[in-house]
């Protein structure tokens, strides 16, 4: 920020400020002419004239933006960048904002009539942040500890495989691993499937890869990643249980190349500026060996074959028009189940071949062209698609649309956009349930009304679904819209809250209000103490087909007959700064589950994806937890350690003879230490132990036959059952690891960058269970319940080279 | 470039080295545990099948181990000790239970032994149909026939849950045989569980009173116009510990309960004091239609 006020003159008054400039003197003095004529024309009011200039060249800027939100007093500069304000009150704060420039604080106390110049600092590579909502809404409460990774941090962390930005994220607090060096973000207690993540805005559905190995986002495509753990964003209307905001990587503003290879990938990409044609940044990422998870589980899936690529472009079209475009896709292929010789607990041969062939094609793009027109208003066309298609089950979810937001800074604002989101099964799966499929369009009316100790803002939003649901259509029209307001309390206290409302016409009307409260307290200027209350509702539930993140988890909306999931969520949350250098969070929270749905486990392998409404039963849960970490954030050796405790219970009614149980999320308690440490002036030497309770399962212990003789035991007279410690009433063993990076960094003639990360996974070979299988006694043999392990010691070497 | 290949190959087959590991569960201590299995009923005495691990993870359905003793209580009161019939390879009693009562199962090593297994259920009042009818091929459905079959089923005190079979006479099996209806009764198509043929429901919309179903049955194939095959409606009133453990069963074998990895196993519905077995009760009403 650059604050530029001109200097003392008999005709112009102090003003506070930084640097100071004189005009020219001719400019001066016309400009103080017409001061004092504006002054004796307009009797008490002062008149405030100035230009804003490029820091830089010093030429105007056109259109930038002066904005007193206090008296509501504002004004644009010209096409030579001059303005001329009549003020009536003689103290004022202006924010001043332009296009492709950081914004700038003006503040002035007037005596008399006065003339500023401001020089406004360029910011050509810190473009609209993309992957945060695309209004400042209050009620949003951008206090809340949302922890973050950021690339440089990911880059540092020693890498299983692959370096994955998700993967890394499980060492923060409040995550709990399915299994270890798993990418699921099993956060607060809910599975992967309740996390609505966002790329630069855009939903994405099952950004995983190798059934939750690993995801689709690294250094290739990730700037950072933002977990938001209370305060959500009432504009983000999918969010489940929780949103995951990803920033899609920025371009460099130089021109380069590079080639990365770790035990997974080959990622090849770079960047090139075409002047003031813009920029263009690419990588692409591909597997080049096949089978690494060939031993995940016997041999059930062989010859995953992957490959992602991200492309982003960037262009200046005029000082006040940008153009972004961005790709991003990912393909799968598993092939091969392998069901030769498998049997069951109940001594019958496994039957399913669901996973006979897998291939599934993800991705999304975005095409945004966002202009700052003159008198300030702003306006930004977006039209975005994102798409998912698994082989043999489903042939397209979709989420797509066409947005226009306007006048974002203006006394209005307004949003028009109709996007669709739909999901469509093959009918050789799905005999009476061909296709399922919600559109709509979103019509947003937002008041923006600009105040020192107030805002607020109101929408309307009007998404309608369509459902086809048993070859039925059913129509399901929904209405929904928020407001906000931030109050600024005492001291730097805030009080930030919003409540959506939404109606639901499915059969019957379905209505629902998201209150989001966040209340702010700053005691003093090291120590933040934050409590918030939110509701959730999300019109489409995601399907955990397994305790994993497959990619193939469906999506089911909301219909006459599948109620909208709720979350209600009361969060405490506490932050000191001890130092420059140290930081704790402290954070207790309490969730409750409504209408979270499964499937029924009588549901069929082969028919798990077809979820209509007789497969799935609903349940509730109750989660509650605290999290804690202290985070060094400077100097020579940085990281944190982090403790979290989960209890994550759900009840069904068909299960557990309807008495709660402990959810397959519920790992209760976890521990992590990371320790970055930098050696010289480019190497980093990085330290990972974590540690975590096992995982609830249901084993069989025993089996008894049934009755060979009894008639109303359908055709099961006879057959082996097991018997077992209960729904999830056994654990499996904890465990923990430690994992150990080097990176070093280096720079030459030959290379503009090259990083070589060697990591060792496990350094002690800790083995954790998977999954647990059932070994009858044979022979001299034992029986025996066995758990599989994966990731045994594993090191992996990755090399990346700028040029 | 190429030896970073040869590394990353090497990594990849050593990941492969996954293996498995033995859990420290409690196997041992569930051998020789005794595991009753009864669904009785108010038309045959109580008949207990017993199952017994004789190693971790595996079993028989064993004959008799000397000296063990089976009781029968009636609403909390010794009623009778089961006697062991070789003929079904399980216990017996005498006594009819009677539809309203509650029934208690001991289960014991020898007569001087503590109880090592026990369990209770109700014996539901059978359900109550009056006002049967069958209209033959009165309905034409999808541009074929169907006879519309009508009944009135009367609640009895209490929560129940009903299931209903209903049977044609294949004459040439020689035995009754599940037959497919359609339907639009609200109950019917609202089930609280259905397994191929069999619904099962509850009394919520009909409670302490009466509903009066219509189901509809395609004349045709196995009900011939001329060869008018005999109906069997079967009414069941069934203890929750039988829903339960019914629904249960069913979801453990429909899901294969198989190895299937990354998918939770179903835990079998018990209501026995040891956790593994069953024993409840069921009234049943049968009405023929010829």
């Amino acid at each position: 920020m650059a604050t530029k006020i001109v200097q003392p003159d008999d005709n112009l008054c102090l003003l506070q400020g930084n640097d100071v400039h004189l005009l020219s003197h001719m400019r001066k003095w016309i400009i103080v002419v017409l001061c004092l004529i504006g002054s004796m024309a307009r009797g008490q009011r002062l008149m405030l004239t100035g230009r804003i200039i490029d820091e830089i060249t010093e030429s105007g800027i056109a259109g930038a933006l002066l904005l007193d939100s206090k008296h509501q007093l504002g004004a644009t500069t010209n096409a030579q960048g001059y303005f001329v304000l009549s003020l009536p009150f003689d103290s004022c704060i202006f924010e001043i904002t332009s296009f492709g420039y950081k914004s700038s604080q003006l503040r002035i106390k007037l005596t008399k009539d006065d003339v500023v110049q401001v020089k406004l600092v360029r910011a050509p590579h810190q473009r609209k942040n993309y992957g945060e909502p695309r209004f400042v809404v209050p009620g949003y409460a951008s206090g809340v500890l949302h922890p973050t990774i950021n690339l440089q941090e990911q880059k540092q962390m020693p890498n299983m495989l692959t370096a994955d930005i998700f993967r890394t994220s499980n060492y923060l607090p409040g995550f709990q691993q399915w299994i270890p060096g798993s990418s699921a973000l099993h956060f607060r207690g809910t599975s992967s499937d309740r996390q609505g993540i966002y790329m630069d805005g855009v939903p994405l559905f099952n950004p995983y890869h190798g059934l939750g190995t690993f995801s689709i986002f690294d250094r290739v495509n990730t700037a950072a990643v933002t977990f938001d753990k209370a305060g959500f964003d009432p504009a983000l209307h999918s969010g489940g249980a929780s949103t995951v905001r990803v920033r899609s990587r920025t371009e460099e503003g130089m021109n380069h190349a590079y080639l990365g290879m770790d035990p997974i990938f080959l990622k090849v990409g770079g960047e090139v500026n075409f002047g003031k044609f813009g920029t263009l940044y690419g990588g692409l990422r591909k597997t080049y060996i096949a089978g690494f998870l060939k031993s995940l589980s016997d041999s059930f899936y062989t010859a995953p074959l992957v490959r992602d690529f991200f492309i982003k472009y960037n262009w200046d079209i005029s000082p006040r028009t940008q153009l972004m475009v961005s790709v991003l896709e990912s393909q799968d292929k598993l092939e091969d189940y392998n069901r030769s010789g498998k049997i069951g607990d109940n001594g019958q041969p496994i039957t399913t071949d669901l996973f006979r062939q897998l291939k599934q094609h993800s991705g999304a793009w975005q095409a945004t062209l966002s202009r700052r027109e003159r008198n300030g208003g702003y306006s930004e066309w977006q039209g975005y698609h994102s798409f998912y298609t698994y082989s043999d089950l489903i042939t397209r979810t979709v989420y797509s649309g066409i947005e226009l937001l306007q006048d974002e800074k203006s006394i209005f604002q307004y949003r028009v956009g109709l996007n669709e989101t739909g999901i469509k099964y093959k009918k050789t799966y799905s005999p009476g349930y061909r296709q399922q499929f919600f559109w709509g369009g979103q019509f947003l009316l937002r008041q923006f009304s600009p105040g020192f100790r107030q805002t607020s803002l109101v929408s309307v939003g009007l998404p309608a679904l369509d459902t086809i649901y048993f070859n039925v259509k059913i129509p399901v029209p929904e209405w929904a819209g928020y407001i906000g307001s931030t109050r600024k309390l005492k001291r730097q206290d805030m009080l930030e809250y919003s409540v959506r409302g939404g109606l639901l016409y499915s059969g019957k009307i379905r209505a629902y209000l998201d209150p989001h409260i966040t209340w702010t307290m700053k005691p003093d200027s090291a120590t933040t103490f934050i409590i918030s209350g939110d509701v959730m509702h999300q019109s489409y539930h995601l399907i955990s087909l397994n305790n994993g993140a497959f990619g193939n988890d469906p999506m089911v909306p909301v219909n006459d007959q599948i109620k909208p999931f709720r979350m209600i969520q009361l969060d405490a949350s506490w932050q000191r700064k001890w130092s420059a250098m140290f930081r704790t969070d402290v954070s207790v929270y309490y969730r409750n589950l409504e209408n979270d749905y499964i499937l029924k486990p009588s549901s069929p392998a082969i028919v798990r994806s077809r979820a209509y409404a007789s497969q799935l039963m609903e349940g509730s849960g109750n989660i509650y937890g605290a999290e804690w970490m202290l985070r060094k954030t400077t100097g020579l050796t940085t990281g944190w350690i982090s403790y979290g405790f989960v209890n994550s219970k759900r009840n069904y009614a068909e299960i557990n003879n309807g008495e709660p149980f402990s959810f397959f999320t519920d790992r209760r308690h976890t521990f992590s230490l990371m320790l970055i440490n930098k050696i010289g002036k480019r190497n980093y030497f990085t330290l990972a132990f974590s540690f975590m309770s096992g995982n609830p399962v249901t084993a069989p212990l025993a089996k008894y036959q049934l009755p060979i003789s009894s008639s109303t035991l359908n055709n099961w007279n006879g057959q082996y059952v097991a018997i077992t410690g209960g729904t999830n009433a056994l654990r499996t063993p904890w465990n923990h690891r430690l994992d150990i990076g080097y990176q070093l960094e280096r720079r030459s003639r030959w290379w503009r960058e090259s990083s070589f990360n060697f990591s060792l996974y496990n350094v002690y070979n800790s083995l954790a269970i998977m999954d647990i299988q059932f070994r009858p006694a044979n022979g001299n043999r034992k029986a025996s319940v066995r758990g599989t392990t994966v990731f045994p010691i594993l090191p992996s070497i990755s090399y990346f080279v700028k040029f | 470039m190429r030896n970073i290949f040869y590394i990353s190959f090497f990594l990849v087959a050593l990941l492969s080295s996954c293996r498995q590991t033995a859990l420290d569960f409690p196997l041992s201590g569930r051998i020789g545990e005794p595991v009753p299995n009864s669904l009785f009923h108010q038309e045959s005495p109580v008949t207990v099948f017993i199952s017994k691990a004789v190693a971790p993870l595996d079993s028989s359905l064993v004959a008799p181990s000397p000296g063990m003793l089976i009781s029968l209580l009636e609403n909390g009161k010794f009623k009778e000790v089961l006697s062991y019939n070789p003929t079904i390879n399980a216990y017996q009693g005498t006594v009819i239970p009677t539809p309203g009562n509650n029934y208690g199962l001991e289960v014991k090593e020898g007569s001087n032994q503590p109880v090592r297994v026990s369990a209770s259920s109700e014996l539901p009042l059978p359900p109550r149909v009056s006002k049967m009818d069958f209209k033959d091929s009165n309905v034409v459905i999808g541009g074929e026939y169907y006879g519309t079959l009508s009944y009135e089923l009367n609640d009895v005190p209490g929560d129940q849950i009903f299931r209903l079979l209903i049977y044609y006479y294949n004459t040439s099996m020689a035995r009754y045989v599940p037959v497919e209806y359609l339907t639009n009764d609200r109950v019917l198509r609202d089930t609280l569980l259905t397994i191929e043929n069999e619904r099962f429901f509850d009394d919520q919309g009909f409670k302490d009173g009466s509903h009066r179903f219509e189901v509809y049955i395609k004349s045709g194939s196995y009900y011939a116009f001329n060869n008018k095959n005999d109906l069997l409606i079967e009414h069941f009133s069934l203890s929750p510990e039988f829903y339960f453990y019914y629904k249960s069963l069913n979801d453990y074998m429909k899901s294969g309960n198989a190895r299937n990895s990354l998918n939770n196993r179903v835990a079998l519905y018990s209501n026995t004091s040891s956790g593994a077995g069953i024993f409840a009760g069921y009234s049943t009403q049968r009405d023929t239609i010829k």
